[in-house]
């Protein structure tokens, strides 16, 4: 029996909380705790499902272009896995190659340094991304849920 | 769970439209010995880049499994295009 438990029946036996008021607030701490026992832990986040990525914008004739995709946050795990079975022979060249792009755009991307854990780490912290950007003709949502 | 049915639809403001309704457990079924005979080969791929292949059937398991609930929704002018994986 836990604290809260143990409190309101406390102050109902001490007469402070009618029975009804204390099946109230029973009620009311059990509701989420079911909840997050259904999650594995107390006040836990339901775990993002899907990316969704809205667009809004116009085409090179200034025609109204609309997309929405959905994609499952299963296959960006799987998507982000795949960089770790490449062969040793392959990471070698493939991080020259990025290491030149890298210098070209600036953006240094190390393949060799991603390992599982850390991984799985960012997926989860995807799902409290929310990005918006508007440029002059375009909009774009991206967010996870 | 594998991706089992593909549903295509498309809509014209004409008032054409295209509905598909795709079954890929046969598409499965039909890639199954396919699958069965490039097996070895890839098991011998593996072996001479020394790598372990499990890691890589897993990785490969995941993301085909992973495509179930892929959505796609484009609406451009007068088409209006709509692709699911369920």
């Amino acid at each position: 029996m836990n604290e809260d438990r143990r409190r309101i029946l406390d102050m109902l036996a001490a007469g402070q909380i009618s029975a009804a008021e204390a099946e109230r607030l029973l009620n009311a701490i059990e509701a989420p705790a079911a909840g997050s026992a259904a999650l594995g832990e107390p006040g836990a986040k339901p775990k993002p499902k899907y990316l969704r990525i809205f667009v809004e914008g116009e085409d090179k004739r200034g025609v109204p272009l609309n997309v929405n995709v959905r994609v499952p946050m299963q296959l960006l795990r799987a998507g982000v896995k795949l960089s770790s079975i490449l062969p040793t022979q392959a990471r070698g060249p493939i991080a020259e190659a990025l290491r030149e792009k890298a210098n070209e755009s600036g953006m240094h991307i190390d393949l060799t340094s991603i390992k599982p854990e850390n991984l799985e780490e960012l997926v989860e912290s995807l799902g409290d991304l929310t990005m918006n950007v508007d440029s002059d003709n375009t909009k774009v949502r991206l967010f996870c849920e | 769970m594998i991706p089992m049915t593909a549903t295509i639809y498309v809509q014209r403001s004409s008032g054409k439209s295209l509905h598909l309704w795709i079954p890929l457990i046969l598409l499965w079924v039909l890639l199954l010995p396919l699958v069965v005979l490039i097996a070895p080969l890839f098991l011998i791929a593996c072996a001479l880049l020394k790598t372990n292949p499990i890691p890589m059937i897993a990785a490969f398991w995941q993301t085909f499994s992973g495509l179930s609930g892929t959505n796609a929704e484009i609406h451009h002018q007068r088409t209006h295009l709509v692709f699911r994986i369920s």
